[in-house]
């Protein structure tokens, strides 16, 4: 079986399972509860968050965790837009969202809020000069996605941060699901981040939000007084430990890892290249995780379906919308129809191999040439 | 004219394209727009035989279907197709 699917979701990481298992075992107590056995498993989870705070170098933000990225670009966007509604209700995101936010985005707009989209260049990356004509006296939140799903564009996220530093109103997030784990991150001027720990080897079920202190929100999910007062429910102490567990085992090693993955994906770029019909959706701001391609010759469907026969999986747009075949990013991206229908995502990581890059590659040439 | 509007809220097509629509409606008047949700209002849909891409507009005059716009368009598109149908 190869495995190439990495940016849907990741195998958990051994070590991570096995510290999930003891944690389950040791802290099972409510952290809520007042008594030691409580507060010993609340002290953990105080730590983790401690210790994920130092990870992303602040002393500004809080870990706010989450069942996941949705719930976390939720509880950002529609957190930020209820709480200061009376502020404005003008907001604004891009034409690259993972689905989580465009459903916010699209929810918020039938319920009173105004929504613009800002312009993107060639490659995806946000227009400045159109965000700045954008920003209105109203406008509350901008949200802005680190690295695209689809074709792995990384926008420029430190430079958007710096610059809507200008407009104190506004709160500026950023989901970086696709990001975190793979590339280092700057988090000093994003207000709110999202991510989920099964993109870096963590289970599934937990994420976070970090929020600077200074940012209000209006909680999503109501309820008593938990870890933090936006996000009610009994912190489920296991799974919050191993996000922090998972998350310093991908940070430990993401030098070491992003260069074999860019190894990799260079050497794989080339070697597609070479088939009659394969056009690259990807482009140079692409981060090396992810490779979109268009086979033109086969609709996305079909190539995906001959590759699992030979139990090589892949992706058809982002998993979190794959009932649908065609890419609405990339026949944004590339202007054309056939490419947005026969596009498919390639994810790769750091368990990849140059064998299973080989095995790619001649299984695409045999449909190529069917 | 009528027009059914098909979107789904996860849809980003959907969310860039309300703003242009928004400019387009309000340059015809007399247009009654029905919307439909590709999730909420499924069994309805299906029998549109609507296809892979959102958003879709089936436009109706005197309810007879006479145009189906589909997917991401410009401004400038949506006008010269309703120019169009309006002759």
């Amino acid at each position: 079986m190869i495995y190439l699917d990495y940016s849907a979701t990741t195998p958990i990481h051994p070590e991570v399972l096995k510290y999930y298992v003891e944690i389950s075992k040791k802290f099972f107590a409510n952290p809520n509860s007042l008594h030691d056995l409580g507060q010993g498993a609340n002290n953990k989870i105080v730590e983790a968050s401690s210790r994920i705070c130092n990870i992303f170098h602040t002393v500004d933000h809080e870990v706010i965790y989450t069942s996941g990225a949705s719930e976390a670009n939720n509880l950002a966007i529609k957190g930020v837009a209820l709480k200061k509604q009376n502020l404005g209700k003008h907001i604004i995101t891009s034409p690259y969202e993972h689905s989580s936010v465009v459903a916010c985005f699209n929810y918020l707009s039938k319920n009173g809020f105004e929504v613009d989209v800002v312009k993107t260049n060639s490659f995806g990356l946000v227009d400045f000069e159109n965000l700045a004509s954008l920003i209105r006296d109203d406008t509350i939140l901008v949200s802005i996605g680190m690295v695209n799903s689809e074709i792995g564009f990384k926008q420029p996220i430190e430079e958007i941060g710096v610059f809507l530093k200008k407009y104190p109103q506004i709160t500026f997030h950023s989901d970086m699901t696709q990001a975190i784990g793979k590339i280092k991150v700057d988090i000093t001027n994003v207000d709110l981040i999202s991510f989920s720990a099964h993109k870096f080897y963590g289970l599934k079920g937990v994420g976070a939000l970090l929020r600077k202190k200074t940012i209000e929100l209006e909680p999503v999910i109501h309820g008593g007084r938990s870890t933090t007062n936006v996000r009610s429910g009994t912190p489920a102490t296991p799974l919050l430990l191993s996000l922090e567990k998972a998350l310093s085992l991908a940070c430990d090693s993401i030098d070491l890892n992003y260069e074999h993955v860019k190894r990799l994906s260079e050497y794989l770029i080339n070697e597609l290249l070479q088939i009659e019909s394969v056009t690259i959706n990807s482009n140079k701001y692409s981060i090396p995780h992810i490779l979109n391609l268009s086979v033109e010759k086969l609709e996305a469907h079909q190539l995906q379906t001959a590759l699992a026969k030979k139990e090589i999986y892949v992706s058809t747009q982002s998993a979190c919308n794959s009932s649908n075949a065609y890419s609405h990013s990339v026949f944004r991206l590339t202007g054309s129809e056939s490419r947005a229908k026969s596009s498919i995502r390639i994810s790769i990581s750091s368990l990849t191999t140059l064998n299973e890059m080989n095995q790619l590659v001649e299984a695409i040439k045999e449909e190529v040439s069917k | 004219m009528k027009i059914l509007r098909i979107t789904a809220l996860w849809c980003s097509s959907c969310l860039i394209m309300k703003s242009r629509w928004k400019v387009v409606f309000e340059t015809f008047n007399e247009i009654e727009l029905i919307d439909y949700d590709y999730d909420q209002d499924e069994k309805l849909i299906k029998q549109l035989q609507i296809g892979q891409i959102l958003p879709v507009l089936i436009v109706f005059q005197n309810d007879i279907e006479v145009a189906r716009i589909i997917g991401e368009k410009s401004v400038k598109e949506l006008i010269k197709t309703f120019e169009g149908l309006s002759k």
